[in-house]
Parts: C-alpha cells; sequence; structure tokens
C-alpha cells in the first residue's frame, strides 16, 4: 500500500507537459495532426487579416462559377462571383472563432458548476444534477433555432451566447463525477481540515489536479462544436447571411447542380471540416491518454 | 415493478410542468400571433382586435398557458397559417415518414454497434479492434452533416443507386408496392446515420465486454467448467448489455430529434424537414407544437430508459 502510493506520488510529479512530450512522441498520428492544427489555425487567422473585405463580400455576377485556376482564382469562385480561397479562410476563422469561444465558455461554466455541485455534495448536489439532467432533456438544436429566429439582431457574440446558454449542461457531469472522486481522497481533507476556505479548496487544491481531464475532454468537445456551428450555418440559423462561416460554404451542395457539376463550391469546405474534426479528435485522444496514465501507450 | 413505474411516471409531472412553461415562453416571445396570416389592406383593424379578444389573447398569461395546455391535451394545437391546415393533420402526414425512417436507423444502428463491440472486445489490441477504435473516434469527431453530403453526392447522384430526395416514389402502385418504394428511399439515410452513431454502444459494450472478464460470476463460471462460449454469452455479454438496454429510450430520441440535418439533405418529408420550414416560414402554431411533441418525447425517453433498467436488473427493482 505504502509502496504503492509512493509510486502514485512520484508519477504525479512528472509534469504535464513531459507526459505530453512522451505521448505525443509515441503516437505519430496525434503528432501529424498537432502539427497540422497548430499551422493551420496560425495560417487562418494570419491570413484572414491580409484578406480585404472586398474579396468577400462584393458580388461580380460576371465572375459566376468560374473554374479552378482561371483569371487568378485557385479554387474558382461561387455563385457570387467572389474567390472562393478568399472566402474559405475567411469563413473558417469565423467558424473555429465562434467553435473556440464557444467551447471555453462552457468549459468553463461546466467547472463551476460541477466543481461546486461535486465539492459541496448534499442538497446543493441534488438539486443542480436534477436541474441539469431537466436541461439535458430538451432538444437543444430546435431550442437554439427557435431563439436565433426570435432574437432579431445578433452577431458573432450573441450567437456565442446563445449556444452557451442552451448547452453548458454538457460538461457539468463529467466535471462533478471528477470533483466526487477527488473529494474523498486525503488530501481535500487535510486542505479542509487546515481551514481553508471552500473556495480555496476547490480553485487550489481539487482544480490543478482535473486540469489535464478538462484539458482532454475540451479538446474532444470542440470537434462536437465545429459541427454544430457548421450544421446550423448550413441550415441557415448560424450567423447572419453576411457572414460567411464553413457551414455557409457548404449550403451551396444543396442546389444539385453545385452538388454534381460545381464540386469546387463546396468540396474545399468539407475537407477543410473533416480535416480539423479529425485531427482535433486524436490531439484529444492523446490528451486523454496523457490526463489517465492507465491507458499511456509509452 | 408496477410501483416503480408508477413512481416514475410521476415524476414526469413536474418536468412536463417545467418543460411546457418554457416552451409556451418561447411560443410568447414570438412575435405574430395565429391572427397574422389574414393581414390584408382590406382587413378593418378594430375587427382585428375584436378576433384577438375572442380568442383571448388579452387574458393574462396563465390563464392562457392553462387554456393552451388544455386544448393540447385534446388535440387542438392551432392551425398553420402558411399551409391552412390544423397542425395536428400537418404533423400527422410527417410523423409516420419519420417513424420509418428512425425504426430503420434503429434496427441498423444495433446491428452494426453490437457486433462491432463484440468483434473489437474479443480480439483486444489487435488490428480489427484498433481498426474499429479508429472508425469510431473518426464518426464521434466529425459533423454527421458533412458525410451525409459526400454520401449522397456518391450513392444518390454519382452512381444513382439510391433517390436523392422523397419518401416515396410516385410511380408505386399496391401496399407492397408503395412499402418497398418506402423502404428504398429510407435505405441510404438510414444506414448512414447508424454508421455514423455507433460509437455510445461500441464503447460501453466493449468496455463492459472487457471489464467483466475479470469478474467473479465469470472467473466462478470458468471454474465451474462452463464452456467458454457459454461463458461469453450467457455470463459476459448479457451483463454487458445491460448499459446498452438502459440507453434505448434516450437512443431513439436522439435518433428522433436528430433527423433535422437528415431529413434536410435527404429531402425526406419528416418532423424534421417540418420543423425546419416552419422556422423558415414562421410558422409559429406548427414551431409550437413540434417543440411540445419533441420535448415531450424527450421526458417519455428518459423515463422509457429507467422502465428497462429496472425490468432487465432485478438489483435496481430491490433497491
Amino acid at each position: 500500500m505504502t509502496e504503492e502510493k509512493t509510486q502514485n506520488d512520484s508519477k504525479s510529479r512528472v509534469s504535464f507537459l513531459s507526459k505530453a512530450k512522451r505521448e505525443f512522441s509515441k503516437d505519430k498520428v496525434g503528432l501529424i495532426s498537432l502539427i497540422v492544427v497548430v499551422s493551420l489555425l496560425l495560417f487562418i487567422f494570419i491570413a484572414a487579416i491580409f484578406i480585404p473585405t472586398k474579396d468577400f463580400v462584393n458580388v461580380n455576377i460576371m465572375d459566376q462559377f468560374l473554374t479552378p485556376g482561371t483569371s487568378g482564382h485557385i479554387l474558382g469562385t461561387d455563385d457570387g462571383g467572389r474567390d472562393e480561397l478568399a472566402m474559405l479562410i475567411v469563413a473558417s476563422r469565423n467558424s473555429l472563432f465562434i467553435s473556440i469561444s464557444f467551447t471555453v465558455l462552457t468549459t468553463i461554466i461546466g467547472l463551476i458548476i460541477g466543481l461546486t455541485a461535486g465539492y459541496f455534495g448534499g442538497g446543493v448536489d441534488w438539486g443542480i444534477m436534477r436541474l441539469t439532467e431537466f436541461l439535458q432533456l430538451l432538444p437543444t438544436m430546435m431550442l437554439v433555432m427557435v431563439v436565433v429566429t426570435i432574437v432579431s439582431e445578433y452577431n458573432a457574440v450573441t450567437l456565442i451566447l446563445i449556444f452557451t446558454a442552451l448547452s453548458w449542461m454538457s460538461g457539468v457531469r463529467f466535471v462533478r463525477s471528477l470533483t466526487l472522486t477527488q473529494s474523498r481522497l486525503d488530501y481535500v481533507k487535510a486542505s479542509k481540515l487546515s481551514g481553508a476556505s471552500p473556495l480555496r479548496t476547490m480553485l487550489v487544491e481539487i482544480l490543478p489536479n482535473l486540469s489535464s481531464f478538462i484539458l482532454a475532454d475540451l479538446t474532444l468537445n470542440l470537434a462536437g462544436n465545429i459541427g454544430m456551428e457548421v450544421g446550423l450555418s448550413y441550415l441557415g440559423f448560424g450567423l447572419p447571411a453576411s457572414t460567411h462561416s464553413l457551414g455557409t460554404l457548404l449550403q451551396l451542395a444543396t442546389d444539385p447542380n453545385n452538388m454534381t457539376d460545381r464540386l469546387w463550391v463546396w468540396l474545399p469546405s468539407a475537407i477543410v471540416i473533416l480535416l480539423f474534426t479529425i485531427a482535433i479528435v486524436s490531439i484529444g485522444q492523446v490528451l486523454r491518454r496523457v490526463a489517465d496514465q492507465r491507458q499511456s501507450l509509452a | 415493478m408496477w410501483k416503480l413505474i408508477l413512481k416514475r411516471v410521476l415524476l414526469m409531472i413536474p418536468q412536463l410542468l417545467l418543460m411546457t412553461l418554457l416552451i409556451f415562453a418561447i411560443a410568447k416571445l414570438m412575435p405574430g400571433d395565429p391572427f397574422t396570416g389574414r393581414f390584408s389592406p382590406q382587413l378593418d383593424l378594430s375587427e382585428l382586435a375584436r378576433l384577438r379578444k375572442e380568442a383571448g389573447l388579452d387574458d393574462p398569461w396563465y390563464v392562457q398557458y392553462f387554456r393552451w395546455i388544455g386544448n393540447a391535451l385534446h388535440g387542438h394545437f392551432g392551425d398553420s397559417y402558411v399551409l391552412q391546415k390544423p397542425v395536428v393533420t400537418l404533423m400527422g402526414e410527417r410523423l409516420g415518414n419519420t417513424i420509418v425512417l428512425s425504426l430503420f436507423t434503429t434496427v441498423f444502428l444495433y446491428l452494426f454497434g453490437i457486433p462491432m463491440a463484440v468483434a473489437s472486445a474479443k480480439n483486444e489490441g489487435k488490428f480489427i479492434d484498433r481498426f474499429w477504435l479508429t472508425f469510431n473516434s473518426i464518426t464521434y469527431g466529425v459533423p454527421a452533416l458533412v458525410i451525409f453530403l459526400f454520401v449522397l453526392f456518391l450513392f444518390g447522384y454519382t452512381l444513382q443507386w439510391f433517390p436523392t430526395s422523397g419518401s416515396v416514389n410516385i410511380d408505386a402502385e399496391g401496399f407492397v408496392g408503395i412499402w418497398l418504394s418506402k423502404i428504398y428511399h429510407v435505405i441510404l439515410p438510414s444506414v448512414t446515420i447508424a454508421a455514423l452513431s455507433t460509437v455510445g454502444i461500441f464503447t460501453y459494450l466493449r468496455t463492459g465486454l472487457l471489464d467483466n472478464r475479470n469478474q467473479d460470476f465469470v472467473r466462478t463460471a470458468r471454474a465451474k467448467g462452463v464452456p467458454e462460449k457459454q461463458i461469453f454469452w450467457k455470463h459476459n455479454f448479457r451483463n454487458s448489455m445491460l448499459p446498452i438496454a438502459q440507453n434505448f429510450g434516450f437512443q431513439i430520441v436522439a435518433i428522433f430529434s436528430g433527423s433535422i440535418f437528415v431529413e434536410q439533405i435527404f429531402n425526406y418529408p419528416g418532423m424534421g424537414l417540418l420543423y425546419y420550414s416552419s422556422i423558415s416560414t414562421r410558422d409559429y402554431a406548427v414551431i409550437t407544437a413540434l417543440m411540445l411533441f419533441y420535448g415531450f418525447l424527450s421526458l417519455v425517453g428518459a423515463v422509457l430508459s429507467d422502465i428497462i433498467l429496472a425490468w432487465v436488473d432485478p438489483r435496481v427493482r430491490i433497491s
């Protein structure tokens, strides 16, 4: 028993970064995914700064549906004669900005509520969990669609807030169960006995022990949230029509002519979505192994 | 058992109350009312005000709420002002299609998910296991709608094996002909959804099968000399299926309410497409009725899951 304990202690002293390094070096797919995601993110966010607004706003019917490679349009043009490549970069930036901020926000809310429920337990826990369970039963997608329709004036920020308000519940259960297991451990009892305030125990003692799990969960959720953003804007309930997103580019595929004869208007955005989500999931799986060393490949 | 079911159904009442209040609030926030569609240059505004008063739209909200609940219980959801038909008729036309689609999806889902998990668990760490693990992590992350588009492009338009829209061929004749045509229309969407949604079943069942391998009841059976095949199916598999059985209610609801994308992309006239089109045309009576329908459905799904759990697992019944 004591031997096992010291082993655990020495293991947890290994820093997160060195564990991550070890796991990534053992998983080639994860490593490639990390490189792909980081370089694509940098490229998209930097390139988007240099694209003049007129490139993706001004409509020029004369240049409609140019095939890739003609008159300087590397990926061709869409139904409005706009350059596909410029649109793709700006759309990816918008989609990723929304999904990332939405994921971070829901994680923070999940952390606050989950920590509270798991730490205090009893009546607080019961109340929070019944409410969360009830809200999870609601058809989120449909509610988002309705709320977006009711709120007539909205922009990216309001959209993120609507998403968050209707789907913060998913993280709560996860954080709560992690907190419950931690709360039973001696170090939490020691912290309580030494007179630390609940807030201090939660944030200084418990939270650092959950962080690697939460990072892994956040990464995996990001993939799902990219899907949600893409889906809603595909249906026309995402960003306002003037703002491009990967979903609005995909929307062009609803026209059978575009789908079969003008692959360049929708295929690039579909590929970008696939690339991002698959890469993010494989990064998330490596991070999960970092958090839970029992699954380690190293 | 009956006591447990009764208790669980009674627990649904406060949930139902909360949910209907929420939907009612959203419905009240939506612009327009049942008479919005009758606007015309000839219309007298005082006449409109009289109609509104008669319909009780000037009453306090709680009076309106209980009247709305009462009407809903009697199956009155008002008229769609876009299509000028009772909402119930509209929903009835579409419900059948969605049920057929969901039924096929559910069957395919378990048909794919269970053998996948069994094959994986039996070959832990080998190629088959890694293959299905990778498959499920990809389908978990990738947005279904992108795959729907690829599938529609490949099998619908390019190879032309399956129809690209509708729920039945207009040329189909006779009972058998119509049903064959209906099934032909749902195969592509239902197989696609099923193949993309196995991750839950796969993960639960695979983990269960691997964990139960070292449980006491399996060791006891092995010590008694029970054949390996029987140990696997009668002892291990049956116990590992408990979480899958419990999840059945939620799974059905997820398939039902997840149908918006499929129905939109495959242009399949079901409830999801009705919801989508009524939001696009701001047909509020239909939206409200459909929200109520889906909300009620998810509550029933949760109850169903709990009842199934109590039915398959005697431990739950006793405690």
